[in-house]
């Protein structure tokens, strides 16, 4: 029984990770190596060529920047909304707040795509087309986020907060100095979980920007994809420093996200 | 310091259980006053209701003069230790202790002297820069009586606060409790499902059960004169015997038969159901037919100073607690003795027959 899940989890594994080990593989080719046929899984004779190149051939400082703005913004931003709208529906009582909460849970239902040409239409009548404000803005709420602020503060044990209330904490010092504090780790994850949602972001960023001053990571790797469209081993070196903070992000915070899907997971069945 | 007075407190919880049933109660100034009553009986809801945290549903809550039913728990100058300490987990000792001050706006010259005087009384001085996390269950107690004493509230509450503590420990604790009560002079109100506990600690105790006050005294009055069944049972290690029995006119006068026994009462007018309670200390053995009637010996347990003695009287319980090693047999047939100045008698309802 337990070696068929294993066997199971073990191949899952193989089949999710083997495109990027093949990326980072391919980016260590030389460029005619990948012209033959069958084509080879290791490169014969690695180098790093590609990788000079590519950091050559894109703007990478600027275009960190940008994915890091974008990225830090919206990572602040959705762990301060979701945190105060999470307790609100945990902790505080005002009429047709399930109500309100059942709404926003209706909205994970609308594929995302549906709401690109309203975002920009807002976006581009008050004149933030191709700027950060516009670019960060209305990606500053996430109802996941919310959902998974409110499960967590739902939670917390009482007791805590309970003791705040008689030692004199008004509602906001409550929400900021105690009961924040004790959802850490769902802030944690929830930082962790936007921060990579934003680096991989490429459709809105794509829609509502246009220089290429203000291209982010993923909307440069495509145009350095049109660019070199023939050119495997540069275009998967490209990819591998692209993807590098998310590696990042994904190995030190495993942890915290494990525990987030788990969190969400009991939110949806409530 | 100040007086608590609850008015005809009633409490109904959203899914309709009746918590507390028009509960009538007076806590001195400066009084420590026990709520005792088993888990479900309502004692954390009382609790609950002075300090704030609950609405009760009809009733008042007086402290001092003031009455303050609908005031938020922070206008009502209390103090709560929980049984789970309810400790800021991210806060050190230091921090824990100073928050109530720091939330009312003490100076900090001030405030840095108070917790260090609370500290040095509580014994907490070497911990103060550690972390909830880093301290015994003993230290994470009592920081969280520094925290609630270092304000200097009118009353302090304190629900099931040693309750998680291994035996040596709670009593260490249960007597630091005490002297601080009587350091502080404070009003206090201590809710434990522990009778021990409550002899040894209230001033009075007061006993509620389902939701209902049963009595209100001294330890020695709900001992020696416990205002129904439920408090008669509750008291004492084992509990009071009491037996299902029937009053009846005899030969020999009047008698209660309460399974194999036939005991004589001096009871003027009363027949038919009854409950004849009678404490473990005052059931003594004796040789078959010696006594008032005969019991099976069930089980036996010498705990050296004493020795508990559980009978079947006729299908009924029955624990003697006799002094020392007492010479008695499992499975052996004998006699059994009643003080019977020491009877309590009961009416089928559990309320007492004079």
């Amino acid at each position: 029984m337990l070696s068929t899940r294993k066997l199971g989890l073990g191949l899952l594994s193989v089949a999710v990770s083997a495109p990027f080990l093949y990326m980072v593989s391919v980016s260590l080719m030389g460029e005619s190596e990948l012209l033959r046929w069958p084509p080879p899984l290791l490169p014969q004779k690695p180098t790093f060529g590609n990788y000079a190149a590519a950091l050559a051939a894109l703007p990478y400082a600027k275009v960190f920047l940008n994915t890091a703005i974008l990225a830090g913004c919206v990572m602040v931003g959705q762990v301060l909304t979701s945190a105060a709208a999470g307790y609100a529906f945990a902790r505080m009582r005002f009429p047709g707040r399930d109500g309100i909460f059942a709404a926003f849970l209706a909205t994970l239902m609308l594929p995302a795509m549906l709401l690109v040409i309203p975002r920009f239409l807002l976006v581009n009548a008050v004149g933030w087309v191709d700027t950060y404000p516009g670019l960060i803005s209305t990606e500053l709420v996430s109802v996941l986020g919310i959902v998974l602020m409110r499960q967590s503060f739902l939670m917390l044990p009482r007791d805590v907060e309970e003791a705040a209330r008689l030692d004199g904490a008004g509602e906001w010092t409550l929400f900021w100095r105690v009961m924040l504090p004790l959802a850490r780790p769902a802030v944690i994850t929830l930082a962790l979980l936007a921060f990579m949602d934003q680096w991989r972001n490429f459709l809105w960023p794509l829609i509502v920007t246009r220089s290429a001053d203000m291209a982010v990571a993923e909307v440069a790797l495509a145009q350095f994809h049109s660019t070199y469209s023939g050119n495997w081993p540069y275009q998967m070196a490209a990819a591998v420093l692209v993807t590098l903070p998310v590696w990042l992000v994904c190995l030190i915070g495993q942890r915290y996200l494990m525990q987030g899907w788990r969190i969400t997971g009991a939110a949806v069945r409530l | 310091m100040a007086s608590v007075t609850l008015r005809r407190l009633s409490k109904v919880f959203d899914g309709g259980v009746q918590a507390l049933h028009h509960l009538d109660l007076d806590v001195r100034d400066g009084e420590l006053l026990v709520l005792l009553g088993p888990s479900g009986s309502g004692k954390t809801t009382v609790l609950r209701c002075i300090a704030g945290l609950e609405e009760p549903t009809t009733g008042e809550v007086v402290i001092g003069e003031r009455v303050v039913t609908h005031d938020s728990p922070a206008e009502r100058d209390v103090a709560m230790v929980f049984q789970s300490q309810a400790l800021y987990p991210y806060l050190t000792v230091r921090e824990n202790i100073a928050f109530p001050l720091e939330m009312r706006g003490l100076a900090h010259a001030q405030a840095t002297r108070r917790v260090l005087e609370t500290a040095t009384r509580l014994g907490l001085q070497s911990v103060l820069d550690r972390l909830p996390s880093q301290l015994s269950e003993g230290e994470r107690q009592r920081a969280a009586l520094g925290r609630a004493i270092v304000r200097g509230p009118q009353v302090f509450l304190l629900d099931e606060p040693l309750a998680r503590l291994d035996a040596p420990l709670r009593i260490e604790l249960r007597a630091e409790v005490l002297a601080l009560h009587r350091a502080i002079a404070a009003t206090m109100i201590y809710v434990t499902h522990d009778q021990a506990e409550a002899m040894t600690m209230g001033q009075r105790i007061a006993v509620l059960h389902e939701g209902r006050l049963r009595q209100v005294g001294t330890p020695e009055e709900v001992y020696q004169r416990p205002a129904d069944v439920h408090v008669a049972r509750f008291f004492g290690t084992p509990g009071m015997n009491v037996l299902q029995g029937r009053g009846r006119a005899g030969d020999k006068g009047r008698v209660i038969e309460a399974g194999s026994l036939v005991i004589p009462v001096e009871l003027s007018t009363y027949e038919g159901e009854l409950q004849l309670g009678i404490r473990p200390e005052y059931v003594g053995l004796c040789a078959v037919d010696q006594g008032v009637g005969n019991v099976d010996v069930l089980v036996v347990e010498p705990l050296g100073s004493e020795t508990l003695v559980h009978l079947n009287a006729g299908g009924q319980p029955l624990v003697a607690r006799l002094p020392g090693f007492a010479d008695v047999r499992v499975g052996t047939r004998v006699g059994v003795k009643v003080d019977r100045r020491r009877l309590y008698l009961f009416d089928a309802a559990g309320a007492p027959v004079a």
